[in-house]
């Protein structure tokens, strides 16, 4: 028997603590497969990654979805393949799909999945690079495909919207599929300058992090009050009612012989009053989509949050306005630049002008505080002629 | 090959038959219980989530897949889903089935909870699990932390929503910054070039660094090799995934992780907020890293004492202030959580921090 490694004995010892506890266990789950445990417990010990950048691999005909997996240590684990799955929107998948990627998993992997990884797809890892091509042509001709790497567009992912969430303006599973009808061809090959992410939510509450994690993201919301179910608010009664009324930070809301009123032009679009509202409020007729762009973690400029660009009226507006900002993107970053790093790097005004749109309220967090500024001729004029004519924009 | 296109559509073939008359007709939602919610659509069909909690960096075995994928076909319409958190959720049709699903998650170990004032997801990205970059091992602090955390996903109750995450290394896959309590590696270490960078892209090299640290250096022979210059390196490691001939030479020693608080997502007025770092060292002590458990409970505890009902962490602070912050939770506060921006806006390193 050969002797086994000072580091992969102690790594062992350390990995048979973290596998204790009540909360589901990540070990407890790898014990159960061919996974590099050894490695892993290595690495623990030794207090650095063992895995290491660089490897490629090209398969034919799978232009994203194929990502390596290199080993620094050979000797204790071998460099693999790890294949990204795309999965049905919402993250839905029946049980006979799941089952087929446990088939895939335990024929060409380690008999591990990952369920599901950061950026919402199945990963199936484990796969030694000599199998890659089978297994590529085998899992298509099961019906699956595999994507989201590269510079192209990344998995998108939705909140579960209108298939299970009162608070949805609109289908965002329906939203996500149909992005893929017209953009798959941006998302199968890698054509951007970087990684391009789309998120979708149903309203502000924003739960698929389309302002965070996002270079790209879309918001259902609307203009004006949201709908109030007359009978269900009564039923409520006084102390509930109240409740609601204090909750709107504008105070939109008033009590009215029907129970409450909503004035429009008011409302913010919070979602306070619908939260405690128990089914009484809903989000308002007139729906409005949010176009929010720059959000990311990683980059040069470190974590940016999401800008609101525009607000439209149509997702379709929206879809065609997702087509022209990837347009002025690959356009006008540099390479690796991210979006984020791109508007950083030229203000929004000036993403606004690639854009071909003007600046608006919306635009802006906060004012300019700083007083100097090139106030050309043409400003001194048209300023105060707008103030006066009363023009908004 | 036969060439599909795309992620598998129309989502309808994925979802349970009983969900799809009511897709858009919902109006209300109740907690039943910790985990178990029911859902009422306009003409009075009801269905019930079951939410339950995941292992921290979403690795199962195939025999636990097939398991779960068993009980969504007995009790959830044959179909399960991830939720934006990713903890699964299943959807049944009536509440029986939804306690008697809980019941057999809770005995394959799988806690059912997570709604309201509860953790709602804890979650890491791969660390030295899967990934070439990681500072810190994502995974196990998120595993001590859930198996320390773990009765406020099902049992007892919080202020408000919780979300937890641990991230490997600066790049955030595991989405910290974004959650209420956030941990992320760090490197502390300037990154040196070794041989290999000769074969590596030198100019995508030295654009992927962020603050413009790295030079391409001629050599006598008329090549040339990359140059960091250690004054300006913020340790971030994004040249390491640009070029393969970059390393860190004593992680062992340098690498650790930060602990940031008070992210959250919200495209309502009061907008999105980043996590801001109240620790920015923590050593790496696995396997239960005793002591970020101890500062992260401290934080959890304050925040559930001290904060009003239906407070996040990140209005708890707004409302009460830093100062108070570290006062009421005893931390000490740290000259190193203080920004250091340039002119251009971009972090640079502290004065004095001996580079
Ligand atoms: S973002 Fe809004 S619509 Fe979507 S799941 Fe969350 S609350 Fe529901
Ligand atoms: S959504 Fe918000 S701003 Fe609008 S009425 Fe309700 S509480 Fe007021
Ligand atoms: S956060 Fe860092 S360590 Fe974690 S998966 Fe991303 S790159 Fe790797
Ligand atoms: S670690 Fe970051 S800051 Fe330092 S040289 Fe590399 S890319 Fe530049």
């Amino acid at each position: 028997m050969t002797e086994v490694l000072e580091e992969v004995r102690k790594g062992r010892e350390i990995v048979s603590e973290i596998e204790k506890g009540p909360w589901p266990n990540f070990i407890r789950e790898a014990k159960k497969t061919r996974y590099l445990v050894d490695l892993y417990g290595a690495s623990l010990y030794l207090k650095r990654d063992l895995f290491t950048t660089g490897g490629y691999v090209s398969v034919p005909g799978v232009p994203t979805g194929i990502l390596m997996r290199v080993t620094s240590r050979p000797d204790i684990g071998e460099s693999a393949n790890v294949v990204r799955v795309l999965i049905p929107s919402g993250n839905f998948m029946t049980s006979d799909m799941m089952d087929g990627f446990c088939d895939f998993a335990d024929k060409y992997g380690v008999g591990m999945l990952h369920a599901l990884s950061t950026g919402h797809n199945i990963e199936i890892p484990g796969i030694p690079k000599e199998r890659v091509r089978d297994f590529a042509v085998e899992f298509r001709d099961a019906g699956f495909e595999m994507g989201s790497t590269g510079d192209a567009f990344r998995n998108v992912t939705n909140c579960v919207g209108a298939a299970l969430c009162e608070y949805a303006n609109l289908d965002t599973m329906q939203a996500r599929d149909s992005f893929y009808d017209r953009f798959n061809d941006y998302a199968k090959y890698p054509t951007f300058p970087h990684k391009v992410k789309l998120k979708i939510s149903g309203c502000p509450l924003d739960c698929a992090r389309s302002t965070q994690k996002a270079d790209l993201g879309i918001v259902g919301s609307w203009e004006g009050a949201p709908i109030v179910n007359e009978q269900m608010i009564k039923k409520l009664g006084s102390k509930k009612i109240d409740d609601i009324i204090q909750s709107c930070p504008t105070l939109a809301i008033s009590a009215s012989e029907e129970g409450i009123k909503i004035k429009g032009e008011d409302c913010i679009q919070c979602m306070g009053c619908l939260r405690k509202g128990e089914g009484a409020i809903s989000p308002g007729k007139e729906k409005r989509f949010l176009i929010y762009v720059g959000g990311k973690l990683r980059g040069k400029k470190g974590p940016l949050t999401g800008k609101l660009l525009t607000r439209v009226n149509t997702m379709d507006e929206a879809m065609n306005l997702i087509g022209k900002i990837v347009e002025v993107f690959s356009d006008h970053a540099a390479r690796k630049e991210r979006m984020g790093d791109l508007i950083f790097r030229i203000g929004m005004k000036g993403f606004l002008d690639l854009m071909g749109m003007k600046a608006g309220a919306m635009n802006v967090k906060d004012l300019r505080t700083n007083i100097f500024y090139a106030v050309n001729e043409e400003d001194r004029k048209q300023i105060p002629e707008r103030i006066v004519r009363g023009e908004p924009q | 090959m036969t060439a599909i296109e795309g992620p598998p559509r129309p989502y309808s073939n994925f979802i349970p038959d009983y969900l799809k008359g009511s897709i858009g007709k919902w109006i209300n939602h109740t907690v039943v219980r910790s985990g178990i919610i029911e859902h009422v659509d306009s003409e009075g069909r009801k269905v019930y989530s079951v939410k339950a909690g995941s292992t921290p960096n979403g690795r199962y075995s195939t025999e636990t897949m097939r398991k779960i994928s068993e009980l969504a076909r007995k009790y959830a319409g044959g179909s399960m889903r991830f939720t934006q958190a990713l903890n699964m959720e299943f959807i049944t049709k009536d509440l029986e089935d939804a306690q008697t699903l809980t019941n057999e998650l809770n005995a394959l170990g799988f806690p059912v909870g997570g709604w309201e004032g509860h953790i709602w997801n804890m979650t890491s990205c791969a660390g030295y699990f899967h990934c070439a970059l990681a500072a810190t091992d994502a995974p196990s602090i998120l595993q001590s932390l859930a198996n320390d955390l773990h009765d406020y996903f099902d049992k007892e109750e919080l202020p408000s929503k919780l979300a937890i995450s641990v991230s490997g290394c600066p790049s955030s896959c595991g989405g910290s910054f974004l959650t209420d309590i956030s941990i992320s590696g760090i490197h502390t270490e300037v990154p040196v070039v070794t041989d290999a960078a000769k074969t590596c892209d030198m100019q995508g090299t030295a654009f992927s660094c962020p603050v413009g640290a790295i030079q391409l250096k001629p050599l006598p022979d008329g090549s040339r090799t990359l140059e960091i210059r250690a004054n300006l390196c913020i340790g971030c490691g994004l040249c390491l995934s640009a070029c393969a001939g970059i390393i860190f030479q004593t992680p062992e020693k340098t690498d650790g992780h930060a602990i940031a608080i008070g992210g959250k997502a919200s495209a309502s007025r009061y907008g999105t907020t980043l996590g801001r770092i109240v620790v920015p060292f923590m050593p790496n002590e696995p396997p239960h890293y005793e002591k970020t458990v101890a500062v992260v409970r401290k934080i959890v505890e304050t925040w559930k004492a001290d904060a009003k009902k239906g407070e996040r962490i990140s209005d708890w602070i707004d409302r009460i202030g830093w100062e108070k912050f570290f006062m009421k939770t005893g931390l000490p506060f740290f000259q190193q959580s203080m920004e250091y921006l340039d002119l251009r806006g971009i972090m640079t390193i502290r004065e004095g921090s001996g580079r």
